[in-house]
């Protein structure tokens, strides 16, 4: 019986331990035409630590609440004790350098933080990046769905106006979630 | 709103819901008079008009089937975009709305804004102009304690704010 309890606990140990703790872009074979290659960002990471699902959830609500004055208005949905979504929109974290000039466009995505005794898994979802030039009839910005970043041509060759920019500045923006909830234990 | 099929969701006046491909299916001016609907391509489609549902969910949007006329909420009916769907205060498309524009010797800020839209609550319908929006939303809200304390940020409750107002409302109200 004993043996079986071991056996269990070691393979979720080791679950959770394959599990992203950090989010990263990872370059795939996926080709567009004249975008080049597509990586992509894994969508989910989690935060281990040795708390329980409730003590999660506080941790996530009072670092949301650290960060706006009114939480309510990027919450998305609340269910207490078990997940909190948000929808955040974040000003320049596109960032491209190109001939010297850095051009940086918004980002808005939704964000749920699932928590569980022991670990919050934090999930993007519906990455949207801003397009300057349109607006709609209702004078809101336009979004368009972005589900990776292209920072290597087709041939392969790395992009110098985005590969270690864009990618790294999107990365350190959700790491830095990730650091500030693992910071809370 | 294309013409071709996607995928979307119909609920009807009897609470039961279509789960398949839908499509607009005929438009009088900007207005869209029906959708037609099939399980899958090569089915058979239906009609559906404001009559026969309450909501369509379809690409990415949500179509909701409000009476033609406001003040009669047993008259004809005719569909309206939601343009904020929340569950207790929706805000939509007011198809009658004057839109800021421009005339020769004149300088419009926000041309193309609609100067009103429509709200939904508690199956009631209120129409909020830009010119008395303060004073219209707070008749609105006046039952959310929370929200009521926020309108005094004038630089948060203004019209061109409209949909995060609404938010704030809906993850209020308890």
């Amino acid at each position: 019986m004993k043996s079986i309890i071991f056996l269990i606990s070691f393979l979720f140990v080791g679950q959770l331990q394959a599990q992203d703790t950090t989010f990263k872009y990872v370059k795939t074979n996926e080709k567009k035409a004249l975008a080049g290659l597509k990586s992509v960002m894994n969508s989910s990471a989690f935060v281990l630590n040795e708390r329980t699902a409730a003590e999660n959830y506080e941790i996530v609500y009072s670092y949301i609440a650290s960060k706006y004055e009114y939480p309510e208005d990027v919450l998305m949905s609340n269910t207490p004790g078990i997940e909190l979504t948000i929808q955040e929109t974040i000003p320049g974290l596109y960032t491209m350098k190109s001939m010297g000039f850095v051009n940086s466009f918004a980002m808005r995505y939704a964000m749920s933080f699932k928590t569980s005794d022991g670990n919050i898994e934090c999930s993007i979802a519906s990455m949207q990046l801003e397009n300057p030039v349109t607006m709609s009839q209702n004078m809101e910005k336009e979004w368009n769905a972005m589900d990776g970043l292209y920072l290597h041509r087709k041939n392969g060759k790395p992009k110098k106006t985005m590969l270690g920019i864009t990618d790294i500045k999107i990365e350190n923006h959700f790491n830095a979630i990730l650091q500030s909830l693992k910071g809370s234990n | 709103m294309g013409a071709s099929w996607l995928p979307g969701t119909i609920l009807l006046t009897d609470g039961s819901e279509l789960v398949g491909q839908v499509r607009g299916y005929a438009y009088k001016g900007n207005d869209i008079s029906s959708f037609r609907y099939r399980v899958k391509k090569g089915d058979k489609a239906r009609t559906i008009k404001a009559m026969d549902c309450q909501l369509i969910s379809y690409d990415g949007l949500i179509i909701l089937s409000l009476p033609k006329n406001l003040k009669k909420k047993l008259g004809k009916r005719m569909f309206y975009v939601a343009l904020y769907y929340g569950e207790h205060l929706t805000i939509f498309q007011n198809p009658k709305a004057e839109v800021a524009s421009s005339y020769s010797g004149s300088i419009t800020f926000n041309e193309g804004q609609m100067l009103s839209y429509l709200a939904l609550k508690d199956g009631q319908i209120f129409k909020i102009t830009k010119l008395r929006f303060r004073n219209q939303m707070k008749n609105i809200a006046y039952d959310n304690q929370k929200f009521m304390g926020r309108t005094t940020d004038r630089s948060w409750f203004k019209y061109d704010n409209i949909y995060k107002i609404a938010h704030f409302y809906n993850q209020t109200k308890n």
